[in-house]
C-alpha cells in the first residue's frame, strides 16, 4: 500500500532544508562529542592531579617525620654553620694577628747590640720602628740591611736626627 | 480574525533553527566553562607542581641529614669555644695567663671593656706587659694567633726603656648570641660548603682554654677539740 501523506505540502520543509538541517546536526552532534570529551578529559586531569598531590602530601608528612626524628643533628648543625660564618667575617676584619712575622724580621735584621729598638709601633694601617745608635755606619749598614732584606714591601724614611746623649735616631715606617 | 500559520516560521527554518540553536547553546555552555574549568586545571597543576619540590626538598634534607659526618658534629665544641655565645673574658685571661707563662711575660696592666660591633658583641682587652726578648713575645703573638676564643690584635707597641721591654697591646675576643630558632622544615638544607669546612678546619686545630676541674674530695675526719 502506498504512503499516503495528509498533510498539507506547504508545511513540508524543502529538500534543500532538509540537507542542511541534517548536515547541521551532524555537526551539533561532532560539537557535542568535542564538548564532552573536552570535560571529561578536564576533570579527568584534574583528578589525576589531586591524587598525586594528596600521594605527595602522604609523602611529605612521612618524611618531616623523620626529619623531627633527626632534629638535634639539624640542630648541631645549625649551630655549627652560624658560628662558622661567624667565625668567617671575623677572621676576615683587619687584625694585625700575623704581623709577628715583621717584628721578627726587625729582630733579626736589627743587630742589638750596636742598634737600640726603643720603639715599635704595629697598627693596622703601618708598622712604624724607632732605631738609636751611637755610630752612623752602624745606621748606615742597618738601612742597607732592610733595602737589601726583600721582607718589606715599602720602607719609608720618616726622620733623622742626634741627640747629643743617646746619639743617631731615626724612625722608618713599613705602610701595609 | 484568522490565524495565519504563514505568519509562524516556515517549515525551512523550524528545521534548521533547531540544529542551529543546539550548537549556540554547546558553544555558549563550553564558553561559560572554559574559564573556571582551566582556572582548575591550571590549580591543580601549581598543587601538584608545588607539593613535588616540597617533597623533593624534604626527600634531599632527610638524605643530608642521614650522611651527615658525625666527626663534624665533633667539632661543634671547638666552634663554641672559638666563637663562644657567652663573654669569653675568663677564658681568655686563662689563655693569656698560659701563654706568659711560656713566654715569661709579666703581665703589668689589665683592662677590658664591651662593646657592641654590629651583630658580634667584642671585648676589647688592653694590656700592658713587661717582656724578657723580642723573640719571647713573636713566640707570644704566634700564640694568640693560635688560641681560642679567636683574637684579634689591633696594634701593640714595643718600648724599651734601659733593660726593660714592655708593650702595650690592644686586642679584641668576640661573642655571638646562637640562633633562637630553627630554619623552617621546608627550607632547602645543605651541609657545609668547601669554605666552611676549610674554616672548621682551621679553628679545630686552635688551643683550647685550660679550665681547672676539682676533683671531687671525701670529707676528712674532724678532729674533736674538746678531746
Amino acid at each position: 500500500m502506498p504512503d499516503i501523506n495528509l498533510l498539507p505540502q506547504d508545511i513540508k520543509p524543502k529538500e534543500y532544508a532538509i540537507k542542511i538541517s541534517n548536515n547541521l546536526k551532524k555537526i551539533a552532534i561532532l560539537i557535542l562529542i568535542i564538548f564532552i570529551v573536552s570535560v571529561s578529559v578536564s576533570y579527568a586531569g584534574i583528578f589525576f592531579f589531586s591524587q598525586r598531590t594528596k600521594s605527595s602530601i602522604k609523602k611529605q608528612e612521612t618524611y618531616k617525620a623523620e626529619i623531627a626524628k633527626m632534629e638535634r643533628t639539624e640542630q648541631r648543625l645549625v649551630l655549627l654553620k652560624n658560628r662558622i660564618d661567624k667565625v668567617d667575617n671575623l677572621m676576615s676584619k683587619p687584625n694585625v694577628n700575623k704581623d709577628a712575622m715583621f717584628l721578627e724580621n726587625i729582630n733579626n735584621i736589627v743587630n742589638q747590640e750596636k742598634i737600640k729598638l726603643p720603639t715599635i709601633e704595629v697598627t693596622l694601617t703601618e708598622n712604624q720602628v724607632e732605631i738609636v745608635s751611637s755610630n752612623l755606619s752602624d745606621v748606615n749598614s742597618l738601612v742597607s740591611d732592610l733595602l737589601n732584606s726583600n721582607n718589606f714591601l715599602n720602607i719609608y724614611f720618616l726622620t733623622f736626627g742626634y741627640d747629643i746623649e743617646k746619639g743617631y735616631k731615626a724612625i722608618f715606617s713599613f705602610p701595609k | 480574525m484568522k490565524f495565519n500559520t504563514k505568519n509562524l516560521l516556515s517549515p525551512d527554518i523550524k528545521i534548521i533553527s533547531i540544529p542551529i540553536i543546539s550548537i549556540i547553546v554547546v558553544i555558549i555552555i563550553s564558553f561559560l566553562m572554559i574559564k573556571p574549568t582551566y582556572a582548575k586545571i591550571q590549580k591543580s597543576i601549581n598543587d601538584f607542581k608545588d607539593s613535588t619540590t616540597k617533597e623533593k626538598i624534604l626527600g634531599d634534607k632527610l638524605k643530608s641529614l642521614k650522611v651527615v659526618d658525625t666527626n663534624i658534629l665533633d667539632k661543634t665544641d671547638i666552634s663554641f669555644l672559638a666563637l663562644p655565645n657567652k663573654n669569653p673574658s675568663a677564658w681568655m685571661l686563662a689563655q693569656l695567663k698560659n701563654g706568659m707563662i711560656q713566654g715569661n711575660i709579666t703581665m703589668k696592666e689589665v683592662k677590658l671593656v664591651s662593646e657592641k660591633d654590629k651583630d658580634l658583641n667584642k671585648v676589647v682587652v688592653t694590656f700592658n706587659i713587661v717582656i724578657p726578648e723580642l723573640s719571647s713575645f713573636v713566640n707570644f703573638l704566634n700564640y694568640l694567633d693560635k688560641i681560642t676564643p679567636l683574637t684579634l690584635i689591633d696594634s701593640y707597641i714595643v718600648s724599651s726603656e734601659g733593660e726593660e721591654i714592655e708593650v702595650a697591646m690592644n686586642m679584641s675576643i668576640y661573642y655571638a648570641d646562637l640562633p633562637s630558632v630553627l630554619p623552617p622544615i621546608t627550607e632547602p638544607f645543605e651541609g657545609l660548603s668547601q669554605k666552611q669546612e676549610a674554616v672548621l678546619d682551621y679553628v679545630s686545630k686552635l688551643n683550647r682554654p685550660q679550665f681547672d676541674t676539682l676533683e671531687p674530695v671525701p670529707p676528712t675526719e674532724r678532729i674533736i677539740p674538746f678531746n
